[in-house]
């Protein structure tokens, strides 16, 4: 213990004087040896021959020095931390060599981190808060209909039963819930639309979600009735302040008074969410979900759509499985019991499926590897060309550094050492690389997070992973130069020149061909993500519509219970105010938003019969009353406009696009009758009368859209009547009108929630938000590519030139001037970019002609983009390139050929 | 190397402070002191010397300070502590203890 002590006490001694304590050793041996010299020369010796001979037999001084430094208390680590220091001390000379390393691998490792980021989020623990995600299942019962694969509904007085059996027959979950979702519209005292979840009492229970402040539902026993409520904890951050007396306190919700309860912990969102929506922010007892819930939303499934009818929810269950049982063996069971529990509504027995999938998407071991392979495929390649890079550049520096090394191996430094210190050199890089790529990465999770709601979180886990990655990179590119650094002979590597330790020929071809891979992938996405972008930027400036003077404003008052009667009184004193605004051009009311372009879904689809053959086709369909067609920009080509006489329950007149009157009536449209109906269950069915002709839309990918308007929406069991959005066109720029329009509406019912209030662009910019990130992060993609190829190139270069430093010398002192020698390296680097730069033009255009065609129907290169592109690639090209060539130039024939 | 190095260092060290705990003594008599002792047996080069010198110091068992030699040349010497004395000691009983170990082995067989 006391030896430790000493020892330690040593090592720190040492770390602080160590100089100091180094000069001393020097004066003990050479005391030594004049001693030694002095005893031989009492002993009948010259002085000069005792002294050689004290010499020799003391073996050098460094030589004993180095013995005695090597056998020190923890000389391992101290000679490690001189190491360090002496690394970090030659790293910071070679500024340009330093950073240009960490630059090029920082970007590599962010993007891995990145990518770590991702896998441990959202592969992961997608839903925070949740115990033991992977052994959470969610029970999925579909049907399959004519319009793709639907939950079925449950009625809510079949519920209980329907539940009681499921958990009961389930004898692989430890236990199960069930939630089912809608928007409500919460007063706050503002009022807002919020997606909520209506749960059963066990639901927190069920998943392992503790409440931040507060209860769950789950002291209530079996049905709980009464009105309570947990908030989640953004909306508790957002309107409560996380004032943690919130428990206990009332909020209305749907019009009705609620107590809160608990606040969910942070992060939780319930578990259908899907990474770009918000999720849920608000639990209620399942029980009310009659009472407050919306019943008649398009639900949230993705590509699964939901049908409900007043009376009727789609239930979902989630549940917890038992230990070491896998979800095929629920799937199994589920599939079993599906077809006891879903009772068809409407008698109509639809093939029943069971799917079965784990919170934790990682559970499916069929597609984690995959997922995971694919997401830190493209990460690990841009690393892995980072490490060539920086392997590159240190061998130029090793043959720039061949006399350090071979005088530290005369001077008794062991190859182990000097491996040691080179590993080093490359670890410090790494960890320089690791501080600068955390803070690139945590960037570029919050540009992911703009698009994906799923949290992210650089943790220990992410940081360990950068860690060790960083590791391997440095140990990667830092070993072999290291060892071929290390590798030559004192006498042999002193004397001569390096020519010919550079390197085969065949080496030096496989750097440039990678480089040219480099230059050819960074093109290629730069132009990729260019095009993308300035695509998506002219689909946001729809021809004709001046979408920055078009507010679109979204109700729902069927979240009130508002009555028809009700919601048509609002909506018509709403129309004539707004109106009267000043700055209002025109303002119109339809069931369509607008917003969601034209694009055809099957919730408000109506099917045509225009009773000269078989069924004339689906149409989109809508409402249409007020100014609607002008504040929208579609001219009445004939016939007239709706009149407030034309309002029935079942619409007897209608208004087509051309495009329709085309398509389906063949151009003899005006005074024909159709027949409509939806493709539902339960459809209503109306003959119309065909009384005006409007100009057609134009879609998303540009052609004329066929739509069909009503005086008041088409009765749909899917779309409820009660769903409206304004369309207002401005005189000016619309997002000024937007306070006028939420005084409006807060003095018509200041418990009316907008469900979304923006201009056409603003939302067309929001709803491209995915694509538009996908665009500039291939773009960002290219450029870090570009920055990686201008690395590399700066490498392959810069060694190419150290290589050549003699026969450069040798030109130069037989007359050729600096400029021949410029072009000479030049020409070489450039040859490169330009042999990588048509490959990736080429991977550019083919890439362009695709995205155009996947988009937007029509093939086209955007010449602009592309040449722009090359331009830049072309400066950072030449930027890479110039810098040894200029260095080339100053070589001094003189001091290269005398090295020799 | 390292292997053969924990025996001949171990008795490298015990011979050191033996001679350094007769009399404080620099490197170089340290030198001279062995081979006289082992009769030319011990020849200790100043590589590995040097190294013993500073693990002893290091240990806390000997303590080095600068001096006038005999010839009135400055030299680093080394006395042996309260710590080396123990140490010695100990590693006495040590080497005698193996020493008879060794002994009755080869005597007997």
């Amino acid at each position: 213990m006391r030896r430790a002590w000493c020892r330690l006490q040593a090592m720190v001694r040492r770390v602080l004087d160590g100089g100091a304590r180094d000069e001393e050793l020097s004066e003990e041996i050479r005391a030594f040896v004049e001693h030694d010299a002095e005893s031989k020369i009492k002993s009948g010796m010259t002085p000069g021959d005792a002294r050689r001979a004290a010499l020799i037999e003391l073996g050098g001084v460094e030589q004993v020095k180095e013995r005695v430094r090597e056998d020190r208390a923890g000389a391992r680590w101290e000679s490690v931390f001189w190491d360090i220091r002496y690394a970090i001390r030659s790293l910071a000379q070679a500024r340009g060599f330093s950073s240009s390393v960490i630059g090029s691998l920082s970007l590599g490792l962010a993007a891995t981190i990145v990518a770590f980021a991702f896998v441990n989020g959202a592969l992961l623990r997608p839903f925070p808060g949740v115990r033991d995600q992977d052994r959470v299942v969610t029970l999925g019962i579909l049907e399959n209909t004519p319009l793709g694969p639907r939950i079925p509904s449950t009625a809510l007085a079949d519920y209980p039963d329907a539940f009681r059996a499921l958990g009961e027959g389930m004898t692989s979950l430890e236990d199960l819930a069930s939630f089912t979702e809608s928007d409500v519209a919460v007063t706050l005292p503002q009022p807002r639309s919020l997606p909520a979840a209506f749960v059963s009492p066990n639901y927190f229970e069920v998943l392992g979600v503790r409440p931040e402040i507060g209860r769950t539902f789950a002291p209530e026993k079996g049905r709980v009735e009464s009105a309570v409520a947990i908030i989640g904890h953004a909306l508790w951050t957002r309107e409560f302040g996380r004032d943690p007396s919130v428990a206990g306190r009332p909020i209305q919700v749907g019009g009705q008074s609620f107590q809160v309860v608990g606040v969910a912990p942070q992060g939780f969102r319930g578990t259908t969410q899907n990474p770009v929506q918000t999720g849920v922010e608000l639990w209620l007892p399942i029980a009310l979900a009659d009472r407050v819930g919306d019943p008649l939303s398009f639900g949230r499934g993705g590509l699964v759509f939901v049908d409900e009818q007043p009376g009727e929810r789609v239930i979902r269950y989630v549940g917890r499985m038992r230990d070491g049982v896998r979800p095929d063996r629920v799937e199994t069971e589920l599939a079993v019991m599906a077809r006891r529990v879903v009772t068809p509504a409407d008698g109509r027995a639809a093939p029943v499926m069971a799917q079965v999938s784990s919170l934790s998407r990682l559970n499916d071991r069929t597609d984690a590897g995959q997922i995971v392979a694919i997401i830190l495929s493209i990460p690990l390649l841009v690393l892995v060309i980072a490490c060539v890079n920086a392997a590159n550049l240190f061998l130029v520096r090793a043959s720039r550094r061949r006399r350090e090394m071979v005088v530290r191996l005369a001077l008794g430094a062991s190859r182990l050492r000097l491996v040691r210190q080179l590993v080093i050199e490359s670890l410090v890089l790494a960890i320089g690389a690791v501080v600068l790529a955390l803070p690139l990465a945590w960037w570029g999770l919050q540009w992911v997070a703009a698009f994906m709601t799923i949290p992210m979180p650089l943790d220990g886990t992410v940081a360990a992973g950068a860690l060790v990655t960083a590791f391997l990179t440095a140990l990667g590119f830092g070993l072999v130069p290291a060892l071929q650094a290390a590798g030559q002979h004192p006498s042999a590597a002193l004397g001569t020149s390096p020519a010919g330790s550079g390197g085969t020929r065949s080496e030096s071809r496989g750097r440039r061909a990678l480089v040219a891979g480099q230059v050819a992938l960074s093109l290629g996405l730069l132009a990729t993500g260019f095009q993308l972008t300035s695509a998506l930027e002219s689909l946001a400036e729809p021809p004709g519509t001046a979408p920055d003077r078009l507010l679109l404003a979204s109700f729902n008052l069927a979240q009130l219970r508002f009555s028809s009667a009700e919601s048509d009184a609002f909506h018509a004193s709403l129309l004539e105010r707004i109106s009267r605004l000043p700055g209002v051009e025109a303002a119109g009311l339809s069931s369509r938003n607008l917003g969601g372009s034209w694009t055809f879904d099957p919730a408000n689809a109506v099917v045509l019969d225009a009773g000269d053959g078989p069924v004339g086709g689906f149409a989109v369909s809508g409402s249409a009353s007020g100014d609607y067609f002008k504040a929208v920009g579609l001219d009445l080509v004939q016939g007239r406009e709706f009149v407030e006489a034309d309002r029935r329950e079942l619409p007897d007149v209608a208004i087509v696009t051309q495009r329709l009157a085309s398509q389906i009536l063949k151009d003899v449209a005006l005074g024909r009758s159709l027949r409509v109906s939806t493709p539902f269950r339960g459809a209503a069915k109306a003959d119309v009368r065909i009384v005006g002709i409007v100009e057609s839309p134009v879609g998303l990918s540009g052609e004329e859209v066929a739509a069909i308007f009503f005086p008041s929406p088409f009765p749909s069991p899917i779309q409820r009547g009660t769903a409206r959005t304004l369309h207002v066109r401005s005189e000016g720029p619309a997002a000024t009108l937007a306070p006028a329009i939420r005084d409006l509406v807060a003095q018509l019912d200041p418990r009316v929630p907008i469900l979304e209030l923006a201009t056409l662009d603003q939302k067309i910019r929001a709803d491209f938000l995915q694509q538009r990130m996908l665009a500039r992060g291939a773009a960002l993609l290219g450029i870090v590519a570009l920055l990686l190829a201008s690395v590399g190139l700066y490498g392959v270069t810069s060694y190419s030139v150290a290589m050549r430093g003699r026969e450069i010398a040798v030109r130069m002192a037989l007359g050729a001037r600096a400029d021949i020698i410029v072009a000479m390296v030049l020409r070489q680097a450039l040859a490169v970019a330009v042999i990588g730069s048509v490959l990736g033009g080429l991977v550019a255009i083919v890439a362009g002609l695709l995205i155009q065609a996947e988009v937007f129907g029509v093939a086209g290169i955007d010449v602009a983009t592309l040449g722009g592109s090359a331009v830049l690639l072309a400066v950072a090209m030449l930027l890479a390139s110039i810098l040894p060539a200029w260095r080339a130039a100053r070589l001094d024939p003189n001091a290269v050929l005398r090295e020799e | 190397m390292a292997d053969r190095k924990d025996v001949v260092q171990g008795t490298l060290d015990l011979l050191v402070l033996r001679i350094i705990a007769a009399e404080p003594m620099h490197g170089w008599g340290v030198i001279q002191r062995l081979r006289y002792l082992t009769e030319d047996v011990f020849q200790v080069t100043p590589g590995s010397l040097f190294p013993a010198l500073r693990r002893l110091e290091e240990n806390g068992w000997a303590s080095g300070y600068w001096d006038l030699s005999e010839n009135n040349r400055k030299a680093r010497y080394y006395a042996i502590t309260k710590a080396g004395q123990k140490q010695l000691a100990r590693e006495k009983q040590h080497w005698k203890s193996i020493t008879t170990a060794v002994g009755k082995v080869l005597e007997g067989a």
